[in-house]
């Protein structure tokens, strides 16, 4: 087509049109370029010969095989593939949420920050001494092995403790004691024993002495949840001041 | 009053009278008579397509099943503001382009199928052609060897070209149809259409040869 001069690459373009029924043959042109009248004769032999196809009879019965198979379509089950599966709102506002917990909890957890993990660790801490039932608590403190299964309703606990009482202890502690805390490593999720020994003694006097009236309802609740969901060793321990049990040290990994 | 309305109603109109996009919706309601209404209208159609492509009636039929199941289960994509018709020969055409790459080739006719199709001599329309109108039997004789010819040209040419040709030229669907079955723009369809007739004369030449 490219080596057809202009005249005859328009000529041609109008000659399938007419032959389409869409327009008229380009008779000059034909007058004078035998090329292109064979090519209008030979194109219309073609186009004739297409045109007289003639259809391909149906198989019999092919509308009811294919109305048969609407119909097992319908009964069938439907199986709902899985990436629609996620991708349905409730999963996907159930994914938006644990992404949401999964970005918020690093945050929670930087040291230092005011309301975080190691000061909302240290709540229970505080309200054991505060609370006149602890006093009754009856056994020595032993360190707990990470897998008792008393301690693995502890995090939850905690949290909602810390929930209850975080804001204005961690406003009350002395500066000094938050430093020192925080200051301590970070122990790896694998190791065993997640217990630390925290010289809770002088800090928790403080904090103590300085906190406000306000939260002593809630270190109450807080004492009476810790008190159900720790292990009677690592509660007397808290009690007596020489151990501290952190029990988010499990959650966390600290 | 009432008898008019009711003429008016979709429900109450003979399934033959409802448009393709009525019946479409209907069928996306779960109507199987409405779905049964657009196979019975589209089958032959969407067969021969097939057949002229593959060249294999007993896959021609499996396609043309798998064609209308497609289209059963996404009648939803449908846009019932456009017609119906290329809509469906896009599933049949994607459908069956899909299936010859699968096969690694794109069948060649062999004679033995062409005689064996509608085109066969015995089979042409004008085979009741009494005795006696010989020019009338020499003519027909001429015209079916021409046309499988013409057929078996086909076959050599690019699956596009050859789609195009027979959706415009066999199943006279307008140039506008065509681009939107094919999904290309009406440009190309102009394009394919031009070079496949070109195509097919030149193959044509060379078969009678």
């Amino acid at each position: 087509m490219s080596t057809l001069p202009p005249s005859c690459d328009d000529a041609r373009e109008r000659i399938l049109t007419s032959l389409d029924g869409k327009g008229d043959k380009p008779l000059t042109h034909l007058e004078h370029c035998p090329d292109c009248r064979a090519y209008a004769g030979e194109m219309a032999d073609i186009l004739g010969h297409l045109r007289a196809i003639e259809s391909e009879p149906l198989p019999d019965g092919l509308t009811d095989r294919i109305m048969d198979r609407v119909a097992q379509e319908e009964a069938a089950p439907k199986v709902v593939p899985l990436a629609r599966r996620l991708l349905s709102r409730k999963y996907a506002s159930i994914a938006a949420a644990t992404l949401l917990v999964a970005l918020a909890v690093p945050l929670m957890l930087r040291p230092g920050v005011p309301g975080t993990s190691q000061q909302v660790a240290r709540a229970p801490r505080q309200v054991e001494q505060t609370s006149p039932s602890a006093k009754t608590a009856p056994v020595k403190a032993e360190k707990k092995p990470s897998t008792d299964s008393a301690t693995e309703a502890v995090p939850s606990v905690a949290a909602k403790t810390a929930e209850q009482s975080s804001t204005s202890v961690t406003a009350a502690l002395p500066a000094d004691a938050t430093v020192s805390h925080t200051k301590k490593p970070i122990a790896t999720p694998k190791k065993a024993t997640p217990v630390r020994k925290v010289p809770a003694r002088s800090v928790r006097a403080t904090a103590i002495a300085q906190a406000p009236a306000q939260t002593t309802q809630a270190t109450d609740a807080a004492e009476q949840m810790l008190a159900s969901a720790l292990p009677q060793e690592a509660f007397a321990a808290e009690q007596e001041g020489d151990v501290y049990y952190d029990p988010l040290s499990e959650f966390v990994g600290f | 009053m009432s008898s008019r309305l009711a003429e008016l109603k979709p429900e109450t109109r003979p399934l033959e009278q409802e448009r393709d996009a009525e019946l479409a919706t209907r069928s996306l309601g779960k109507d199987e008579r409405a779905f049964r209404e657009l196979v019975q209208r589209y089958s032959g159609l969407v067969y021969n397509i097939i057949y002229r492509m593959t060249n294999n009636r007993e896959l021609s039929e499996e396609m043309t099943q798998e064609a209308f199941m497609k289209a059963y289960k996404n009648l939803r994509t449908y846009d019932t503001a456009r017609p119906f018709r290329p809509w469906l020969l896009r599933i049949a055409s994607n459908a069956t382009l899909s299936e010859l790459r699968k096969r690694g080739r794109h069948q060649a006719t062999s004679l033995d199928e062409l005689q064996e199709s509608g085109f066969s001599v015995e089979n042409e329309p004008n085979r009741h052609i009494q005795p006696g109108h010989g020019d009338e039997i020499s003519t027909s004789l001429e015209r079916s060897e021409a046309s499988q010819q013409v057929l078996k040209a086909m076959d050599k040419l690019d699956p596009r070209y050859k789609q195009a040709l027979l959706l415009r030229y066999q199943q006279d669907l307008s140039y506008e149809e065509v681009a939107e079955a094919l999904e290309v723009p009406l440009n190309t369809v102009r394009t394919w259409l031009r070079r496949g007739l070109e195509k097919l004369r030149d193959e044509v030449k060379e078969l009678a040869i």
